[in-house]
């Protein structure tokens, strides 16, 4: 019968060995881990949290200048669709052209022309 | 590797001059945990030199799977790094770390679907990249190897918290309180899954030699 004393040898005499290889690769990992953590942590820097905020409203008030500031030319018509809006706009723009070359009235569209894609302009 | 351990737990080992300590200033391992807490890398070199081959051991004693045994260490080391500045040093840092890879290892258990032991016809030692002490001694009647595999198998067996216990206590030689720190167990429950564990196995090791 084994004793208690046996049976306390032989867990005991039974292990492992640490393996370099191990440690080796936990520190890559924390330290890659550590790289990522310190670009995020520059990037959330007030400085460049501030940074970031002022060229983000620079760029919105550039956007609203130049909404404001584009042609509205075809904002006081209504028309069904684009169709008919690029229609009435090269229309109207042959109608100026004449009338201004031969002080005719605007001379109507021929047929071909809304099949045209706006290439005879 | 611990040398074998006879019959009472080895006493923590304490300096002398314990009384002093205030004059004469942090202890290693308080110098270690200081360094641990202001996550110094080569302070947790350090803490593998120093305990990486029971953390290894206690990970391939409960999984019984050097791959998956390395990994529990490795997220095991993660984990001390990152979580070493509120470890206040209350428990030993060995204790502390085996506390963290044996969570891991169970976190490893819980996932696995099939827990089955190691086949009959190999090295159950050997397949849990497990060794044998070459300077462990024993009675010269007792047919070692065919025991030390025997015993394994059994450990093998066993409940995981009973394993967990076995080996911290038997084969780590922690002491009952620190193995009730690394379990997160009372003392008492300690000895108590100790003392079962210790009946199966040697109940295992004489049905398979007899009396």
């Amino acid at each position: 019968m084994i004793r208690d004393e046996d049976l306390d040898k032989l867990l005991a005499a039974v292990g492992a060995e640490a393996e370099p290889a191990l440690w080796t690769r936990t520190r890559a990992r924390i330290e890659a881990r550590r790289g990522a953590a310190g670009w995020l942590a520059w990037a959330m820097r007030p400085a460049a949290l501030g940074a970031s905020l002022a060229v983000f409203a620079g760029a919105l008030a550039v956007s609203a200048a130049l909404v404001a500031t584009a042609p509205a030319t075809l904002t006081d018509a209504s028309y069904e669709n684009l169709t008919e809006a690029l229609v009435a706009d090269l229309g109207g723009a042959t109608g100026t052209d004449a009338a201004a070359t031969t002080g005719a009235p605007p001379a109507a569209v021929p047929p071909a022309a809304t099949a045209d894609s706006g290439g005879a302009r | 590797m611990r040398s074998p351990r006879a019959g009472t737990p080895p006493a923590p080992v304490r300096p002398s001059y314990e009384s002093a300590e205030a004059d004469l200033g942090p202890t290693p391992e308080q110098e270690l945990i200081a360094r641990l807490r202001a996550r110094d890398l080569e302070a947790l070199g350090e803490l593998y030199r120093l305990h990486g081959a029971a953390m290894t051991t206690l990970a391939r004693s409960l999984l019984r799977d050097p791959e998956e045994a390395a990994d529990a260490v490795e997220d095991a080391l993660v984990r001390i790094h990152d979580g070493a500045p509120r470890f206040r040093g209350e428990r030993g840092l060995k204790t502390w770390a085996l506390r963290i890879v044996a969570n891991r290892c169970r976190d490893a258990l819980r996932r696995r679907r099939f827990a089955g032991g190691p086949p009959e016809e190999h090295d159950p030692i050997a397949e849990a990249g497990l060794r044998v002490d070459p300077t462990a001694e024993w009675d010269a009647a007792l047919d070692a190897p065919r025991l030390l595999a025997a015993l394994e198998r059994a450990i093998a067996a066993l409940p995981a918290e009973q394993r967990e216990a076995v080996v911290l206590r038997d084969r780590l030689g922690l002491s009952y309180e620190e193995v009730a720190e690394a379990t997160g167990a009372s003392p008492q429950a300690v000895k108590s899954k100790l003392h079962r564990a210790r009946e199966k196995l040697k109940s295992a090791l004489r049905e398979r030699f007899g009396e």
